[in-house]
Parts: structure tokens; sequence; C-alpha cells
């Protein structure tokens, strides 16, 4: 798979505390990857190292196989925390700094903003707008160079449902026109939502990286209990595939791995003579794997 | 010429720099013109001239000495104008977006020189073109080339406030807050004359003059005297001070290496510190 980004052992320290550690990720071209991790967890830091503005204490990155320069700037659009523009100037005036800083030859500031609903007020100085329109501005913004990767960080903070649920279509709308896509997030339904690829970090550890699916796949568990509750404990110990038994309640609850599965624990239990009573198979949600993540490191 | 457009959509936009400009021309108007209406010599018993324009204030070759040490007193409008600019761009976290989309650091830091230089060249030309209204209004049957005399001084007041707007600008990638650069800048340049005052009572000018602003402020010095000197009237006992025909070479040299100094360090400091 072609990659539009390296990164490989990052790490940043401030002072002798270490914000980011060994991170190493590659980006796939075409992915809609989520940079998930709780406040403080070193997303902003590694966006900020990856797009120039701060330097990394160790390790390297490579953008389409080679450096951060004038050239690569050109095929990213980035927005860095919140959306940053001449509060004095109009949205239209704003665009016209970054088509110039980006030396835009027919910068198509009326396209960029028609796609996210600004058309009507590109004139406005862009201290009059919301919040929302703000977000949508920094996107058009992004979107002007018609970039090849769209790196967006929190990119729903303090909007309300309407604004969040906008801003999400735009970021699958962007996606399927095979533009790359990196988002940094705390929110995991926001991943779970637009992303095909996520990197779980916790106090600049890497905890998961890959699929989002994958995040969920060994993340099922089983509840069952039985009469004979001390049998039932026993033979559920020598099981290979199982890896974690708790008792809630009067219920077990078993953990392990993929091959773990209702069918094959029933067909065991009943082979060594133990009968259930209740047996159940759950799923955890995305959001309860990713505070387990990042709550065991 | 990319990066002066940059700048110029940033300065264009806002009122603050049309304001400023304005007040400032403005300023110099009405100061240049009425420059001459002063009676400086008052009631004093050899007063033979009933106003500056009578004595001569207007006439080749004082014209631009005299002309230049007013506004002087005005740098600090164009000055603060920058600081303002400069301060925005990390208040409004704009220089680091300017990054994010393409420019690189250095870039971004030539581009506040250029704004320091393009404001102190209006500024300066500004003088220029009131000072050539006043050399016809004033002299009879002057050629173009008789401007020129002693036109040293519109280079000293080029070089006096460029070296100002590239100590502003150190001082304000340095602190990065509009408010704490012009207080720190006041109280330097105020604490600085004291400094120099008290080095020069115990080893003499020459020590004095190397402090950093003190070149700049070696440059226009008052041209009173040295007007009613010539016509033969003594102002010793009003002012007293020297008032040397032509600018200082030394301290043109002097005042241009600070604001190459101050220009480099600024580099170095902007390199190094985050945006």
């Amino acid at each position: 798979m072609e990659h539009i980004l390296n990164i490989h052992n990052l790490s940043k320290d401030y002072g002798h505390i270490r914000a980011l550690n060994r991170l190493s990720l590659d980006i796939p071209k075409g992915s809609v990857f989520g940079l998930l991790g709780p406040n403080g967890s070193g997303k902003t830091t590694t966006l900020a190292i990856l797009l120039g503005i701060l330097k990394q204490s160790e390790g390297d990155f490579s953008w389409f196989g080679g450096a951060f320069d004038f050239k690569a700037k050109q095929r990213v659009g980035a927005i860095l925390e919140t959306p940053n523009f001449y509060p004095y100037l109009s949205a239209y005036k704003n665009l016209e700094v970054v088509a110039q800083v980006k030396e835009l030859t027919k910068p198509k500031y009326d396209e960029v903003l028609e796609l996210v609903k600004l058309r009507d007020r590109a004139k406005s100085k862009f201290k009059t707008y919301s919040l929302g329109m703000k977000q949508r501005l920094a996107i058009a913004s992004a979107l002007l160079c018609e970039p090849e990767v769209l790196i967006l960080d929190e990119p729903t903070n303090g909007l309300d449902p309407e604004g969040i649920a906008e801003i999400r279509q735009m970021i699958k709308d962007i996606a399927a026109r095979g533009i790359t896509v990196l988002i940094a997030s705390h929110l995991l339904v926001e991943v779970e939502k637009v992303c095909t690829h996520v990197a779980v970090i916790k106090k600049g550890n890497l905890l998961y990286s890959g699929p989002v699916e994958g995040l969920t796949k060994d993340s099922g568990f089983i509840e069952l209990s039985s009469d004979d509750r001390n049998g039932l404990k026993k033979v559920l110990q020598t099981l290979p595939e199982v890896s974690k038994v708790e008792e809630i309640g009067n219920l077990l609850r078993v953990s392990g791995s993929a091959m773990l599965n209702a069918t094959s624990l029933n067909r065991q239990l009943a082979q060594k003579g133990v009968y259930l009573n209740h047996l159940e198979q759950k799923k955890t949600s995305l959001e309860d794997h990713f505070l387990e993540l990042t709550k065991a490191s | 010429m990319k990066l002066f457009k940059i700048e110029w959509l940033k300065l264009s936009g806002h009122p603050f720099f049309w304001v400023g400009m304005g007040l400032y021309v403005l300023l110099i108007i009405v100061l240049l013109f009425s420059l001459g209406e002063f009676n400086i010599m008052g009631q004093q018993e050899n007063n033979t001239f009933s106003n500056l324009a009578d004595a001569g204030v207007y006439d080749m070759p004082f014209l631009w000495h005299d002309i230049t040490y007013i506004p002087t007193y005005l740098k600090f409008i164009p000055v603060f104008l920058l600081i303002f600019f400069v301060a925005n761009e990390y208040t409004y976290r704009t220089g680091r977006q300017n990054v994010i989309d393409g420019l690189s650091k250095g870039q971004l830091f030539l581009s506040k020189v250029y704004t320091a230089l393009f404001i102190s060249l209006i500024c300066t030309l500004s003088i220029v073109v009131f000072g050539v209204i006043l050399a016809f209004m004033y002299n009879e049957g002057i050629g173009l080339s008789d401007l020129f005399i002693g036109s040293d001084y519109v280079l000293a007041y080029f070089l006096e406030l460029f070296f100002l707007m590239a100590f502003a600008l150190f001082l304000t990638v340095f602190l990065k807050r509009s408010a704490v650069v012009v207080i720190v800048l006041l109280l330097y340049y105020v604490m600085e004359a004291i400094g120099a005052r008290v080095i020069l009572s115990y080893f003499g000018n020459e020590y004095a003059t190397l402090l950093p602003t003190q070149p700049s402020r070696e440059l226009n010095l008052q041209p009173f005297t040295r007007l009613l000197q010539v016509r033969g009237i003594s102002m010793d006992d009003l002012l007293d001070l020297n008032s040397p025909d032509q600018v200082s070479r030394k301290f043109m040299m002097l005042t241009f290496a600070y604001t190459l100094v101050f220009l480099a360090s600024g580099f170095y400091i902007f390199k190094r510190k985050n945006l």
C-alpha cells in the first residue's frame, strides 16, 4: 500500500516531560486516518511536528517520501487547533492570503466557499462568524489548494449537534473525492463514524494502530453462569482461548482471543460436564474499548 | 514580491494602518508648515526676526535639517504600527498558519522586515514631498540640484526610523505581546537616555554613544543653534547644545550596524522560538 506519510520513532520532550514517545505510523493514501486520544495525549504535538512548526526531539518523518518543503506544503491543506485567520479581514481576503502563500495560480474561492456554504457571507469579516462558520472556513481554506492530504485538528470542537453532523458529512464527501484525511480527535464516535484507520495514543504512547474494525475485533466478551459455579470456573481457566475470567455479580465474564465464541465455549463446557443456565455473547462498544485501552497503560 | 503582496493584504485590510499612517502624515503637514510660524526667541532684546520662517528655517541649506528634526518626535507612531501588526501574528496564530500553509520561518521574518522598510519609506517619503514643496515656496530661483543640499538629513531620518523599527521587531518576536513590547520599548528608551548621561559624566561621550539607541539619537541634533548662529544670533544661552552642519558619518554607520545586529538577533530568536 502506498503511504503519503511515514513517521518513524518520533519523540518530543518538553523539558523532562515526554509529550511524545517513539511514535511510528504510516498513513495510507486515500484513508481517513483518525489520531485518537484523550486531551493532552500528544495529538496536537504530533501534528505540529508534522506540519513543521515544532521541532521533534528525536525521530523523523517524510511526506510523500521527502521533506516537508514548499512543494510538499502545496499538496497539504491543514488547520491546527482553532481556525487561525485575520479577524479584521473578510473570508475572501483571508483566502487570498492563503492563495498568495501557497502561490496558487487559479484559486477557486467561490467553489470552496460554496462547498462549506459560506458564499453568501464571503465578504463579512471573520470576527463576525459563528464558531461553526469559522470551522467551515478553516476547511475551505485547507481545500483551496486542492490538496492531496487534508489535516484537521478537532474539527467539531465546540459545535452544536447540527454543526457536528455537517462537518462530519463534509469530511466524508471530501474523502469520497480521494483526498487522504488525517483527523485528530478525542471523540471516539467521531473516529468511528468517519475514519477507516485509527491510531490510539495516550500520554505520547501509541496503543493501537490499524483499521477501525481492528479496534473492535477482539474486544468481545461472553457472560455465562452455571449451577456448578466452581466447576465452570475451573474448566474455563484451562481453555487456551480464554485469557481473563471476572466475576460480575452472579455471572462470570470471559474475555480472550479472537477464537473465543459462544458456540465453541458451550460445546467444550458440555464435553467437560458443565451445563450452563446463562450464556450471552457481548461486544464491547468502541467507546468502552477506547476507555479500556487508555486506562490500561 | 510575493512576501510584500501578502504583507500588503494584511496591512491594507486593517483600519489601524490607514489611521496610523494618516495621522502621521497629517501631523507632519501641520508641524512642518507651522514650524515657520514659531518664534522661539520670544521677547529677547536681540530679536530681529518675527518668526522662524523669517529667520530662514525653510532656507537652503538648512531646510532638510529643520524639517527632519521635528518629525523625530513622531517616530513612535509608525513604530507602534509595526509592533501591532507583528504581534497580531502571534495573537491570532496567523503566523503559525502562514508557516503551515507554505512560508518558511525565514520568509515570514523577512516579510516583517519588508513591512518595517515599507513603513519607514512612506514616512521618509512624505517628509521629502513636503520638503520639496517648502523648498520651492521659500527659496527663490533654486534648481533641482539644489534640493540635494543637506539632504544627508533625510537619509539620517530614514536610518533612525528603520533602526527603531528593527529594535521594535526584535522586541516583538522576543516578547510577542504588543502591550508588553510598547511598555518595554518606551521604558528602555528612557532608561537608556538616563544611563547614557551617567556614562557620559563618568567615562565621556564616546562610551555613552555606544549604547544601542544612542547612535540613532545622535543623528539628528537640534538645528536651531546652527540656524541662528548664521544669522548672527548666539543661542548658547537658550539652547545649550551643539548643532552640527552635517550628520555624523560615524553615527550613521553605527546606527546601521545596530540595525543589522537587531535584525540578525531577531531572526535568530524567531527561528528558535515556537510560533
